[in-house]
């Protein structure tokens, strides 16, 4: 997998390179394809900070990607942004979570239990 | 009793058949119906013609398909991708677009979703002409058509062609079953744990409390292999929660499931454990 170098990226080249890595997740999760989920877990881990250590934390420029075609991308959207847009990153989750679009419906709906009982605190 | 107006007599074919006739159209390749296909006319359907009119099944599912295989069709990408889309046909065939289908249910559509709110749903999986070569592309064609069927119920997308065509897909003939479990409500807790004392194809017995780490922890094999801590669900869904557990997850500080439950006890193991059920849809809330 190509090394992607997030610091000489725009904020627009990362959200493009974080939805793409979305997307082959979502392919990756189909496929039970762990090794690959993994990869693009920290892949995105890594775009998200770089967005979190931009001017006026850039994690905000996600947000649009709550309406993009795939499932996926909407889910980790959310996640990223829950601690920039608390209240909308809660309500795109409760979204998925109740539409049954499985398997991110129920990623979302722990995602939110774990948000209620304490154990996620988003920063 | 004068004879009826052709128009007319078209509308009151219409409805003499199900709401899904013309699906089985597409699948009999235009010009031969199987044996069975009476089935496709509602039991009533005499009772919209004069006594003794006897049309032919053929004649009547083509009245109703208006069946056209160079028809168009919605444009993939958008929200009705793969559906056909009128070229001026009978008002009949408008309405009929959006009847629900055998295992579609209008009421069961959640508020959050569909073709204004979720995503675009895709064009169902192709269907495999012979079984894949290896396990793990049969699985992914499972999983993918699992979760179109249910994803196309929930939007209220027409499936019925869908379902005939793996209905012609003789090597799914068994293997179906993977695929329609998945289709399963949510059950109780009761339901599941009495469902795992007997085996059933396209289900698997499920370690609410998975068992391997639970082993390494060294926890009790009563308790791991208890009656409290086994259920039947669909094997696909199976696959789905094994997968979550797996895989790592911000929510659980970037560990997986399985690992931050690593140190945790039996009690946490299986508050977790059922609350994955839920959210997948296995059990009921």
């Amino acid at each position: 997998m190509k090394r992607i170098e997030t610091k000489a990226m725009s904020v627009d080249q990362l959200v493009a390179h974080f939805a793409e890595n979305a997307m082959d997740q979502d392919e990756a999760i189909l496929k039970d394809d762990n090794a690959k989920f993994r990869r693009l877990f920290w892949k995105m881990d890594e775009i998200t900070n770089e967005l979190m250590r931009r001017p006026g934390d850039q994690r905000t420029a996600l947000l649009p990607l709550y309406h993009h075609q795939n499932m996926q991308v909407r889910l980790k959207a959310a996640i990223a942004t829950l601690a920039v847009a608390p209240q909308a990153a809660r309500a795109m989750l409760e979204n998925i979570a109740a539409s049954g679009w499985q398997p991110q419906a129920g990623d979302a709906g722990m995602t939110l239990w774990n948000i209620d009982r304490g154990i996620f605190k988003p920063t | 009793m004068a004879k009826l107006h052709h128009a007319c007599l078209a509308k009151h074919r219409a409805r003499w058949l199900r709401p899904n006739a013309h699906l089985f159209m597409r699948l009999a390749a235009h010009r031969s119906v199987r044996p069975d296909a009476q089935r496709w006319l509602r039991p009533d359907w005499k009772s919209y013609v004069q006594p003794g009119y006897e049309p032919s099944v053929l004649s009547l599912l083509e009245e109703k398909a208006n069946f056209n295989p160079s028809q168009p069709r919605v444009p993939k990408g958008n929200p009705d991708g793969g559906q056909w889309t009128s070229e001026g046909g009978e008002d009949a065939d408008e309405g009929d677009r959006d009847a629900p289908t055998d295992i579609s249910d209008a009421a069961r559509r959640p508020s959050g979703i569909g073709h204004n709110e979720g995503p675009p749903l895709n064009e169902p999986p192709e269907i495999p002409k012979r079984r894949p070569p290896t396990a793990q592309e049969t699985n992914t064609f499972f999983k993918a058509a699992a979760q179109w069927l249910a994803r196309a119920t929930r939007t209220g997308t027409p499936v019925g062609a869908f379902l005939a065509a793996m209905e012609a897909a003789s090597w799914l003939d068994t293997d179906r079953a993977f695929i329609d479990a998945y289709q399963d409500p949510p059950k109780t807790l009761e339901e599941l744990q009495q469902a795992a004392s007997s085996r059933k194809w396209g289900y698997h017995t499920h370690h609410i409390v998975e068992q391997t780490p639970a082993r390494m922890r060294g926890m009790s094999e009563s308790l791991i292999n208890g009656p409290d801590n086994l259920v039947r669900i669909p094997a696909l869904k199976h696959w789905q929660i094994t997968g979550w557990f797996g895989r790592p997850n911000e929510s659980y500080g970037m560990l997986s499931p399985r690992e931050y439950l690593q140190d945790k006890d039996w009690g946490e193991r299986a508050r977790v454990g059922r609350e994955a059920l839920i959210k997948y849809e296995v059990l009921k809330p």
